[in-house]
C-alpha cells in the first residue's frame, strides 16, 4: 500500500470532505495561502477559494464563535486553532457554547463542527507552544475529542469528526506531521469512539493516545525481546472513550500502564485509572501506573525538554516496575 | 391617515401607520404583560434562576423586530425575553421553559438564558456576556456563503462593548462584509457599574466606525425611532453593505435581575426612567391620534391576560422532562459510523 505522511493524510481528508460537502469549509490563522504551519491545508486555497479556505485575524475566540455560528446556520466548519495553547483564548465558545447548544435547546440545534488543533511537546518551543490540554476537553460533556496517532487514523477520524453532527475537538500532535504510514486510496473513515489494539499481549496492558501510543509500541517491541509481552492500546478518541477495549484488556492482564504526555496531575491518565478501576478492579495483580509527563511548564533546554515528557524507556522502565509489584 | 411630526414625542418618523403603532403598542403590552407575570411565577418559586427583564426597554426588541423580515434571524442575550416574543415566539412554549416543563422550547434544559425558537428564527440567547456577537456573525457569515438573503440581528448590551467579543467580531463582520446588524442596548449599566465607569473613549458608535462600521445612535425608548433605524439599516444590509450598528439609548428600570435592591443608584434615576417609559409613551401617542380609545385599551389588555393565563396554564399542567432523560441531547443520537476499506 501506498505510504503519504500525518500531514498529507489530514489533508487528503480535508479535501475529499470538501469535495464531497460544499457545506464543509476552512476557518484560521494562515490557512489560506500558507497552508496551515504544519502545511495541512497546502493547496487547498487554490483549489476551493477564499470563501471557503478562509484566512483569519488572530481572534481565537471569534474563530470558534463565527466557526459555531456557521454550523448552527447550516455549514460544517473546520475551524483551527493553530496551537492548543492558543485554544485558552478560545475556551467561552468551546466549552460553553459549541458543547452546549444541542443540549439547552433541548436537542433542536446542532453544532456540527471540527475545532482542529495540535498539541504536544515539540523541537525547543518551551511552555506555551507545547502543552497538552486534552484533559480540559475531555471533562466536558457535549464534547467529543480525537487524539490520532498514525496517518491512516488521521485521516479516517479527521472524515469521520467532519460529517459528525456534534463539536469535535480534533488535536494532532506536532512531531508526527512528518511521520509516514500506509493509507490506502480508497475511500474509508474511521469511527470516532473505538479504540485500537495495536499488540496483542497477556502481561501488561499499556494505554495511551497521539504520539505517546507510538512510543508504547516501541517499548512493547523492546518488551517482547526480553520475553515480556505487553498489550498495546491507542485509544484515538478520548471522549467517547473505549471503555470496553480497555476494560477487557485489563481483565486479561491484571496490569495497567497508562503514558500520557501532558502532566500527571489532573491528566486523562487519572481518569483513565478510575475507568480501570471501574472496568477491572477485581482483576487486578497490581497497582496502575502513569508514566506522564512532569507537573512543570515545558522547558525550552532540549535535555530538560526531554526529562519533562514520558519515552520509550520510562515506559519500559513503568512495565518492568509493575511486572515486579 | 399619517401622524405629523410635530405628535409624536421625540420622533422623526412622521408617517406612522395607525396599524404598525397599533402592532408596536401590542407588541410592547405583550412583553411587560408576560414578564410582569413571571415575576409573580418567580415569587411563587415556579420559575428558578435570575430573571433579567427587559421593563422599560421593551421599544427596542418591538422597534427592531417589527423592521425585520420574517426570515430575518436574532440572536439574544441574557435578557431577551422581548426578543423571543418580538419575533414571535410562541407564548405556551416560552412559559413553559420559563417553569422548565418538557413542553418547553427547550424541553426544560435551557431556560431562560439559552431559548432557542427555531420556527420563528430565534436562534439562541445566552448566559455569557458578549458571547452572541460571535455566534451571529457565524450565522450570518453562512447567509453570506450561502447568498440566502436573511440578515442576522445580535442584540447586546452596554456592557458587552467591552468585551473581546465585540471587538473581534466587529472587525471580522466589517472584514468579510457580514448581513450582520448590531444591536446595542444601552441602559447605562452592567449589573451596578455604570457605563461611564466602565467604557472608554467617545462611545459606542465611535467604536463601530473605528471598524469601519456604519452606525447611529438613537433615543431606544421611541419604539417608532427604533423601528425607523432599524429599517434603514437593515436596507443597508440586505443590500449587501455589510454591517450596521444601532446603539438604543434607554435606561434600566428594575435592578440587574428581580430582587436587586439598586442600592447603587440613586433614586431620581430611577424615577426618570419611569417617566419615560416607552408604552406610556407610546400609548399618549396614540390617545392623542384618537387611535385608542378607553375601551380599546381595556380590551387589548384582557386579550393579552388572557393569553398569557392561557400559556401559563398550559405551562402549569406541563410535564417536568423525565429524569430518566437527563442525559438525552447531549450528543446526536447518531454517532458517526465508520467503515474500512
Ligand atoms: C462573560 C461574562 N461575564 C460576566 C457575566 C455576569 N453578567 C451577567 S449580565 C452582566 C451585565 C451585562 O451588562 P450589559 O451587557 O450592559 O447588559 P444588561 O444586563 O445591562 O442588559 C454581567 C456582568 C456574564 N454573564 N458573562
Amino acid at each position: 500500500m501506498r505510504k503519504i505522511s500525518y500531514a498529507q493524510a489530514l489533508n487528503e481528508a480535508l479535501r475529499e470532505e470538501m469535495d464531497r460537502d460544499p457545506a464543509v469549509f476552512l476557518m484560521g490563522e494562515d490557512v489560506g495561502a500558507f497552508g496551515n504551519v504544519f502545511f495541512v491545508a497546502k493547496g487547498l486555497l487554490d483549489k476551493y477559494g477564499p470563501d471557503r479556505v478562509r484566512d483569519t485575524p488572530i481572534s481565537e475566540q471569534a474563530i470558534v464563535a463565527t466557526g459555531l455560528g456557521a454550523a448552527l446556520a447550516g455549514a460544517r466548519p473546520v475551524v483551527e486553532i493553530m496551537f492548543i495553547d492558543f485554544a485558552t483564548m478560545a475556551m467561552d465558545p468551546i466549552v460553553n457554547q459549541a458543547a452546549k447548544m444541542r443540549y439547552h435547546s433541548g436537542g433542536t440545534l446542532k453544532a456540527p463542527m471540527v475545532i482542529r488543533t495540535q498539541g504536544g511537546v515539540g523541537r525547543g518551543n518551551g511552555s506555551q507552544h507545547s502543552q497538552s490540554l486534552e484533559a480540559w476537553f475531555m471533562h466536558i460533556p457535549g464534547l467529543k475529542v480525537v487524539m490520532p496517532s498514525t496517518p491512516y487514523d488521521a485521516k479516517g477520524l479527521l472524515k469521520s469528526a467532519i460529517r459528525d453532527d456534534d463539536p469535535v475537538v480534533f488535536i494532532e500532535h506536532k512531531r508526527l506531521y512528518g511521520t509516514w504510514g500506509e493509507v490506502p486510496e480508497e475511500e474509508y473513515t474511521v469511527p470516532i469512539g473505538e479504540a485500537a489494539v495495536r499488540r496483542q499481549g497477556g502481561d501488561v496492558t499499556i494505554i495511551a493516545a497521539s504520539r505517546q501510543a507510538l512510543l508504547a509500541e516501541d517499548a512493547a517491541r523492546i518488551l517482547e525481546s526480553e520475553g515480556i509481552h505487553a498489550e498495546v492500546i491507542d485509544l484515538r478518541s478520548i471522549s467517547p472513550l473505549d471503555r470496553e477495549t480497555i476494560g477487557r484488556s485489563v481483565r486479561k492482564t491484571g496490569r495497567t500502564v497508562i503514558v500520557h504526555e501532558a502532566c500527571k496531575t489532573g491528566g486523562i491518565g487519572a481518569e483513565l485509572t478510575a475507568v480501570v478501576l471501574e472496568e477491572a478492579f477485581y482483576y487486578l495483580d497490581a497497582p496502575v501506573i502513569r508514566v506522564t509527563g512532569e507537573d512543570v511548564p515545558i522547558p525550552f533546554n532540549a535535555d530538560l525538554e526531554a526529562a519533562a515528557i514520558p519515552s520509550v524507556d520510562k515506559i519500559v522502565s513503568g512495565v518492568k516496575s509493575i511486572l515486579q509489584s | 391617515m399619517t401622524a405629523s411630526a410635530t405628535n409624536v414625542p421625540g420622533n422623526v418618523l412622521g408617517d406612522v401607520s395607525k396599524e404598525t403603532a397599533l402592532q408596536l403598542y401590542r407588541g410592547m403590552l405583550a412583553v411587560r404583560m408576560f414578564e410582569e407575570r413571571m415575576i409573580e411565577l418567580s415569587t411563587q418559586g415556579k420559575v428558578g434562576g435570575n430573571l433579567h427583564l427587559d421593563t422599560g426597554q421593551e421599544a427596542i426588541a418591538v422597534g427592531v423586530c417589527h423592521a425585520l423580515a420574517p426570515s430575518d434571524l436574532v440572536v439574544g442575550t441574557h435578557r431577551s425575553l422581548a426578543h423571543a416574543i418580538a419575533k414571535g415566539a410562541d407564548l405556551r412554549k416560552l412559559a413553559a421553559e420559563m417553569l422548565g416543563k418538557a413542553t418547553g422550547y427547550c424541553k426544560g434544559r435551557g431556560g431562560k438564558m439559552h431559548l432557542t425558537c427555531p420556527e420563528v428564527g430565534f436562534v439562541t440567547a445566552n448566559g455569557i456576556v458578549g458571547a452572541g456577537l460571535g455566534i451571529a456573525a457565524g450565522v450570518a457569515l453562512r447567509q453570506k456563503m450561502t447568498g440566502s438573503g436573511p440578515a442576522v440581528v445580535s442584540f447586546f448590551g452596554d456592557g458587552a462593548v467591552n468585551h473581546a467579543y465585540f471587538h473581534e467580531t466587529a472587525n471580522l463582520a466589517s472584514l468579510w462584509n457580514l448581513p450582520l446588524l448590531m444591536i446595542c442596548e444601552n441602559n447605562g449599566y452592567a449589573v451596578s457599574v455604570r457605563a461611564d465607569r466602565a467604557m472608554a473613549g467617545p462611545g459606542v458608535v465611535a467604536r463601530a466606525a473605528a471598524y469601519g462600521i456604519e452606525g447611529e445612535s438613537v433615543d431606544g425608548n421611541d419604539v417608532m425611532q427604533v423601528s425607523a433605524a432599524a429599517k434603514r439599516a437593515l436596507g443597508a444590509v440586505h443590500a449587501g453593505n455589510g454591517p450596521r450598528l444601532i446603539e438604543c439609548r434607554t435606561i434600566r428600570v428594575h435592578g440587574h435581575h428581580e430582587g436587586d435592591q439598586q442600592h447603587y443608584r440613586p433614586r431620581e434615576e430611577i424615577e426618570e426612567a419611569v417617566k419615560r417609559d416607552p408604552i406610556d409613551r407610546m400609548r399618549g401617542f396614540l390617545v392623542g391620534q384618537g387611535w385608542l380609545t378607553v375601551q380599546e385599551e381595556t380590551a387589548l389588555q384582557r386579550e393579552l391576560a388572557s393569553e398569557i393565563d392561557d400559556a401559563v396554564a398550559f405551562a402549569e399542567q406541563s410535564p417536568s422532562p423525565a429524569v430518566s432523560e437527563l442525559h438525552q441531547h447531549v450528543y446526536g443520537e447518531e454517532r458517526a459510523g465508520g467503515s474500512r476499506p
